[in-house]
């Protein structure tokens, strides 16, 4: 168990530091940082004088070591824009879609789960079809443009629900319903399908032929079997709603992490974005280690490494 | 009594191949049949876009702006869906908009399914460091929060119809080398290839002749979701600005450009997002389908 | 062993004409057809056949464990009785695991990966209502060290992942003896296991079978076990049981050409020279879609003639006490065509 999860300890942080080396080399091949910091009207000098201020004239791969090297105390740097510092516009904006892409996966799970377990028990069943309905549904349909079309019911038609800003809960409503459409399918699909698994197993075979109650037989035997991929999951999908949201963000105005990589982007503000990218990959791989943990815990085969 | 053997008359066995029994199950398979259609459908209007479309998606009629469907009252035959804030066809530009679509969707699955599976395949018939290395590559692509890297690989290289397809082409290899390197890892204990080394066939023979032909169906399945993830996110990028440019009719830049008028004419958002929701929902029927025909363990 | 004593024990499972049918997308599939039999008390009945034959479908239709897609109907059907085909599910779960249990074939998959084994024998015991946890632990431990696992009370704690094949095997035993049973099904309860597994495995059943009175059905392809362990046998081909004989009289005249042909097939009965080839059976098993006409073998059987494609139904001839085989060939010709084969060894 503990050579285990070292080993993928070790392979989490090569792939946070392989990330952050992706995205500081990606954000450089831009162009001259120094002619974007100076501004467009700056002389050939100015230009130079920047270069220097910033460090950019040294070679690549000590630049990268030194923000690296701050990063690791955390210090992000200053954005170009606003020159705040990185790390308090991140921590400002983080709680924002972390608040939403979690109540999000909490409205997919309390959704899908059921819905998965359901369809998988009545094979074929009205509720088969209603669940897969809700997977295409989820699956095709844009959006950016669902989050107008609940905006345009919710907010203009029936005005029960406010559609911009994050004032209050009310204001998390639509965007999580929005957000929430985005992991629904793939959680609904793979608990009906480890549920449709584990259903047809032998174990479960003989947990019926043990004469045992269908309530135990459906949520000790199959159940448990049938949720051990949907914890992993659930710990990718947070990660990708929170790397995610930048859409429902700009649609429904809410000031996240995922508006504040978008408006940096436009306005070349590399500082920001870069962290952004690293920032949410380091949250990726820590969700990834935990549901690993979580999955040690409930099944017995994993503690055997 | 004769002691002749009988005749086998109604026991023989006529076993049908893979396609025949494929495509007998096609016949029968109604996802399947709409999910072509509505692809053959989009795939007709993606080439014949001149030829369908009524009017030029570029003409502005600024006389003629936000002009009624031609369900509405004052429509007419001339804009069946009426026009948009600068007096152009909506009609044609939904029309025009199944090429970039398509040519989007379709080209960033091919180009994420080639890279993708060749990765998978290595990793998964070569086993060991070139493994551990598909998997490490395919860990790093899925701790980086992809639109987030497609939108900012848009802003460095431009929102071009080439550009836009290879980097949502980066956003999807990876499902298609887990699968591929899953599916070739069971493949490759199979007999037949302990049969096909044995007889001293070379590496790209057994990868290209031997797994590649027992895997396809897989990718193309997964070929279909990607294409529709594709056409959703290139839609969403074009959506919000970083994507296709405008003029340029993506469905995605129409939805952007019709949310200043949906309050009052919802029709110029419902067109487009449905024009997406119903390609993506055929391509997925379609993918299903072919999983569904060509798996044996879909046939119940 | 059956109790010749007692002149006519009454039977504790008793089939007529049990049928199975399989709604598949292109038609209708007779998995099994006019299936009958009794079992006595404490006597082991061997099903035979190959893979596909009807015979482990009839013995789930029995447990109530059917797929979804099949239906199964009969005359009679009575355990211990009680009628049990058609009983709702929760009166037939009170029956299931507690005096009607089952050993499946794969004891690498029939255990619960995810609970202990101590978890999943304590839960039926207590599930039929035979007393509480300690006591269940009490009977787990027991079962455990009698099917010969040693240091079974710590074993109880280990989950399945960490006991060998044969090991797994001896605890899905257990688990079927915990509510003292008083009929077991065993379907293939030895192919998923090593050689040299199989027969200690055989071997502790038939022990267990004396020592608690069971009865037994043995749901098997390999004639080897039949020969060791059952009591009687009956031979199923194509849905339809061919033949049904005593163990001992089956080896001795096998009637049916289905049957001489899978005695042939054993290495050592059909060809004790060494240096010939061994038996098989020519052909293919027919397609079981739609009812067919005459006897379903007629197409790999030597002794086919013209009536075997003509007739309905070739139905059961007796010959003998407790000997019946489904053939429109006269038994004496049989056995000449048996004897025939090999003079010598007969």
């Amino acid at each position: 168990m503990w050579r285990y999860f070292v080993k993928r300890l070790g392979i989490a942080i090569l792939v946070v530091i392989t990330v952050s080396v992706i995205s500081f080399g990606l954000l450089r091949l831009s162009g001259d940082l120094a002619q974007i910091i100076a501004g467009e009207g700056a002389t050939q000098a100015q230009i130079q004088e920047t270069r220097i201020l910033y460090g950019l004239d040294r070679h690549m791969v000590l630049q990268y070591l030194d923000w690296a090297g701050k990063a690791m105390t955390g210090d992000l740097g200053r954005s170009l824009f606003t020159n705040e510092p990185v790390f308090q516009l991140i921590a400002t904006r983080l709680p924002v879609t972390a608040t939403l892409a979690f109540s999000s996966l909490l409205l997919a799970i309390c959704v899908a789960l059921p819905l998965g377990v359901f369809a998988a028990v009545y094979r074929n069943s009205w509720i088969d079809r209603a669940a897969l309905g809700i997977a295409v549904f989820g699956s095709a349909v844009p959006n950016f443009w669902f989050a107008l079309v609940l905006i345009y019911i919710f907010g203009v038609q029936l005005r029960l629900l406010p559609i911009s800003g994050s004032a209050s809960w009310w204001h998390f409503v639509l965007p999580t319903v929005t957000l929430s459409t985005m992991v629904m399918p793939q959680i609904m699909r793979l608990t009906r399908g480890g549920m449709i698994d584990a259903l047809d197993s032998d174990y479960v075979k003989m947990a019926w032929a043990k004469g045992l109650n269908p309530g135990i037989v459906f949520f000790k035997h199959a159940l448990r079997n049938a949720l051990l991929p949907v914890v992993a999951l659930s710990a990718v999908s947070l990660g990708f709603l929170l790397g995610g949201s930048v859409i429902v963000e700009s649609v429904f105005s809410l000031n996240g992490i995922g508006s504040l990589a978008y408006e940096s982007i436009q306005r070349a503000d590399f500082p920001v974005v870069q962290s952004i990218l690293f920032v949410l990959s380091f949250i990726y791989v820590l969700l990834t280690l935990l549901s690993d943990l979580i999955n040690a815990r409930i099944d017995p085969r994993i503690r055997l490494y | 009594m004769s002691n002749t053997p009988a005749p086998l008359d109604n026991m023989e066995l006529a076993m049908p191949t893979p396609w025949q029994q494929s495509w007998s199950m096609a016949k029968y398979h109604l996802g399947l049949q709409t999910g072509a259609l509505i692809v053959l459908i989009a795939l007709i209007c993606a080439v014949f876009a001149p030829w369908i479309a009524p009017t030029d998606p570029y003409a502005q009629d600024l006389a003629n702006r936000l002009a009624p469907t031609i369900w509405q009252e004052g429509g007419s035959w001339a804009h069946i869906l009426g026009t948009d804030g600068y007096g152009r066809d909506v009609f044609s530009r939904l029309i025009w908009g199944t090429q970039v679509t398509m040519i989007v969707g379709f080209g960033a699955a091919v180009i994420s399914g080639i890279v993708g599976s060749t990765l998978g395949m290595l990793g998964g018939y070569l086993g060991g460091r070139v493994d551990a290395a598909v998997i490490f590559l395919i860990n790093v692509k899925l701790a980086m929060p992809g639109v987030l890297i497609a939108l900012s690989l848009v802003s460095i290289f431009g929102g071009s119809l080439l550009s836009i397809t290879i980097i949502l082409s980066l956003l999807f290899w990876d499902h298609f080398a887990v699968v591929t390197r899953t599916a070739t890892q069971e493949v490759r204990t199979r007999e037949f290839i302990a049969a096909a080394e044995c007889s001293g066939a070379s590496r790209s023979w057994i990868l290209f002749r031997e797994i590649l032909p027992n895997i396809t169906s897989k990718i193309i399945v997964i070929g279909s979701l990607e294409m529709g993830i594709a056409i959703l996110v290139e839609a969403a990028l074009s959506f919000l600005g970083l994507g296709i440019q405008p003029p340029t009719p993506s469905w995605g830049i129409l939805v952007a450009e019709a949310r200043d008028t949906m309050f009052f004419k919802p029709h110029l958002i419902i067109a487009p997002g449905l024009a997406i929701f119903i390609l993506v929902v055929g391509i997925n029927l379609l993918g299903d389908g072919i999983r569904d025909v060509t798996e044996p363990q879909g046939r119940n | 062993m059956a109790d010749m004593t007692d002149a006519c024990p009454a039977p504790i499972l008793s089939v007529r004409n049990l049928e199975v049918t399989l709604r598949t997308p292109v038609g209708d599939l007779q998995a099994t057809r006019g299936v009958s039999y009794d079992i006595l008390p404490g006597e082991t009945f061997a099903i035979v056949g190959e893979s596909g034959c009807g015979k482990s479908i009839a013995s789930m239709a029995l447990m109530g464990l059917l797929p979804r897609i099949a239906h199964a109907s009969a005359d009679r059907c009575r355990f211990d009785g009680q009628e049990i085909l058609g009983l709702s599910r929760r009166k037939l779960s009170r029956i299931r695991g507690n005096t009607l249990s089952m050993i499946f074939q794969d004891p690498m998959t029939s255990l619960n990966p995810v609970y202990t084994i101590g978890d999943q024998l304590t839960e039926v015991f207590v599930r039929h209502g035979k007393g509480n946890r300690a006591q269940a632990r009490e009977r787990a431990v027991f079962l455990l060290e009698r099917v010969g696992i040693k240091n079974a009370s710590a074993r109880l704690n280990a989950y399945p992942h960490q006991l060998s094949g044969g090991l797994r095997q001896r605890v899905v035993i257990a688990m079927a003896m915990m509510c003292s049973p008083k009929l077991i099904i065993a379907d293939e309860p030895t192919t998923a296991l090593d050689v040299t597994v199989q027969m200690r495995t055989l071997a502790l059943l038939a022990e267990l079978q004396k020592e608690f009175g069971l009865s037994i059905i043995l749901i098997t392809h390999d004639l080897g076990v039949v020969a060791s362990l059952s009591d009687r046998v009956a031979v199923m081909y194509a849905g339809q049981i061919v033949e049904t004989a005593p163990t001992a009289q089956l080896f001795a005249d096998p009637t049916h050409p289905y049957t001489q042909g899978l005695i042939r097939c054993i290495p050592s009965y059909g060809t004790p020279d060494p240096d010939s080839e061994l038996s098989t059976i020519p052909g293919m098993v027919p397609s079981l879609i739609g009812r067919q006409k005459g006897c379903a073998f007629r197409n790999r059987c030597p002794l086919a003639f013209s009536d075997c494609g003509q007739v309905a139904e070739v139905a059961l001839q007796k010959t003998g006490e407790d000997h019946a085989y489904r053939c429109l060939r006269p038994h004496d010709s049989l056995i000449a065509h048996w004897r025939g084969l090999h003079g010598e060894s007969v």
